[in-house]
């Protein structure tokens, strides 16, 4: 049962993967990728990750991607879109960009030691994650969240600029 | 296993029933409820064999004449999406119900029973994160069809629902933190204290936030005081290129979520099942008399309670409706920005200290 459902969403995932890069219209693009979220987060919730999963859905489906959206509908993307990222001179710089990150995500991947999740009590994993945020990992967590603040003053301050 | 299979399908049967014919009946109340409040008659002209019954067939033949008028597709629309679009409102807006508690958990035959269709750890973040995915229903209907005006529509509708939810978010996190739970059944059950014999619901320990989750559940609705980017009556809106059942659909999402938005609003503020004094084993009132009943009674006392909790709400929720005026869209984005946010934001840290200092 759980291998077959696996195997569906597993499935899912790669191919609306594909589908985003291989669809015409930007915006079918992003709904594919909306997709491969979904996909995603259903391989969260079977390894019983529900809190991972109800985030991936919520900041990665529900509002960033809908921003996506929101630039490629309203700079209506449907005509310069396919010269753009397909047919310019930037096309020869995408197969050493994607060797280079190919061979990172194989050396990052080739290091990770994965162990078994079953330490963690499934009933506690909201729980616990918030307790390793706010005691081993709080000086990465309070570093990223002034990041964040330091990206919306910037967004503030550019558009003001614009404004006057 | 196969018990419980058969126990979920029945729950789900009678969620799912429960909030659509909510919905189907809301319309019908809509119309009485105006007709009252502006001192007209109300929709009484439907008639099923000289029957009338204060025009309650009026939500069967709405739908009778939905689905037998014609489905029309715009000739540049992007016509997969355009027929995706209502399935995808609908849709979103119905598996929302799934992590509703309707009544507390017991146990029947050996078998656990939760009355809770979807019984989730992060129940709470589940439905928020579903209420967002409501948003590519919109979205989708604005884009596809290929029209500048629902295009604007559809802008209007995501940049509100967007704005909003983030305060919806913001603001129940005093509950969560008070409770100490993101799983609705647990913040129903610790709803269940009392403080010198006044039920601790979260209505009484979080006054502030109530107000401005009904606000912001109201703006999720998109109805009337925040209806811009519908605007059925002037500015028109997202489904402008839709007709028959398509828009109906549209129409139904609207009358789904203000029955949602009261089932929040009864699970998290007003104590979702419980009834004050009654315990598992019967009442208990303040001044000595105890009234004894067996526990199936108990139960399904809970799931009468939340049924008319939640009814009360859409009553609530629909006089508000016709009340109030429509927001301009500058004071639109002024109250969720400026005014809501920054105060659920205040209502956060002052839960805390206040948990810090008692």
């Amino acid at each position: 049962m759980e291998s077959v459902l696996f195997y569906t969403f597993a499935t899912l995932v790669v191919t609306t993967a594909l589908l985003v890069i291989f669809s015409n219209h930007p915006a079918y693009s992003v709904l594919y990728l909306v997709l491969t979220m979904f996909g995603l987060a259903s391989l969260y919730v079977m390894l019983h990750a529900y809190f991972v999963a109800a985030i991936q859905l919520m900041v990665y489906a529900g509002a960033i991607l809908v921003l996506f959206l929101f630039v490629i509908m309203l700079l209506n993307l449907e005509r310069e879109g396919e010269e753009s990222f397909r047919s310019g001179p930037s096309r020869w710089l995408a197969l050493p960009l994607t060797l280079v990150f190919l061979v990172e995500l194989y050396t990052v991947v080739m290091q990770i030691h994965i162990k078994g999740s079953k330490g963690l009590s499934v009933e506690g994993n909201t729980e616990s994650l918030g307790h390793l945020l706010f005691t081993q990992h709080l000086l990465p967590f309070e570093i990223i969240s002034f990041v964040l603040l330091a990206a919306i003053l910037g967004t503030t301050i550019l558009s003001k600029r614009n404004w006057k | 296993m196969y018990f419980d299979i058969i126990i979920k399908i029945i729950l789900t049967g009678v969620v799912l029933g429960g909030a659509l014919n909510l919905a189907g009946l809301l319309t019908w109340v809509e119309r009485k409820q105006s007709a009252v409040m502006q001192d007209r008659i109300g929709a009484n002209r439907a008639s099923l064999f000289g029957l009338r019954i204060l025009g309650l067939f009026h939500p069967l033949a709405d739908m009778l004449k939905l689905i037998l008028k014609e489905d029309f597709t715009p000739r540049y629309a992007h016509k997969i999406l355009h027929a995706l679009a209502p399935f995808v409102s609908v849709f979103f807006a119905l598996i929302a119900f799934a992590a509703i508690p309707i009544g507390n958990d017991f146990a029947w035959r050996g078998h656990a029973i939760h009355l809770q269709v979807a019984h989730i750890n992060v129940g709470l973040l589940y439905i928020l994160s579903v209420m967002s995915m409501g948003v590519y229903g919109v979205v989708l209907a604005g884009f596809a069809s290929n029209n500048n005006y629902s295009f604007l529509g559809g802008l209007r509708a995501s940049s509100q629902m967007i704005s909003y939810e983030i305060t919806m978010g913001v603001s129940i996190m005093g509950i969560v933190m008070m409770d100490g739970s993101l799983n609705l059944q647990n913040i129903v059950q610790a709803q269940g204290q009392y403080w010198h014999h006044l039920p601790l619901w979260g209505i009484f320990l979080q006054p502030v936030s109530f107000f401005l989750f009904l606000t912001a559940a109201m703006a999720e609705t998109k109805r009337t005081p925040f209806d811009l980017p519908e605007g059925e009556s002037e500015i028109i809106g997202y489904f402008v290129e839709y007709s028959g059942m398509k828009f109906g659909m549209f129409f139904l999402t609207d009358f789904l979520e203000t029955v949602l938005a009261s089932a929040l609003l009864t699970t998290l503020f007003l104590g979702g099942w419980q009834i004050p004094y009654l315990f598992h084993d019967g009442f208990h009132f303040p001044w000595g008399t105890v009234w004894i009943m067996a526990q199936p009674w108990v139960i399904l006392l809970g799931v009468i309670a939340f049924s008319i909790k939640v009814i009360f709400f859409c009553w609530f929720l629909m006089m508000i409706r016709w009340t109030l005026p429509r927001f301009r869209y500058d004071q639109l984005m002024r109250l969720g920005w400026k005014i809501m946010l920054p105060i659920s934001l205040i209502n956060i840290l002052v839960t805390g200290l206040v948990m810090v200092l008692l």
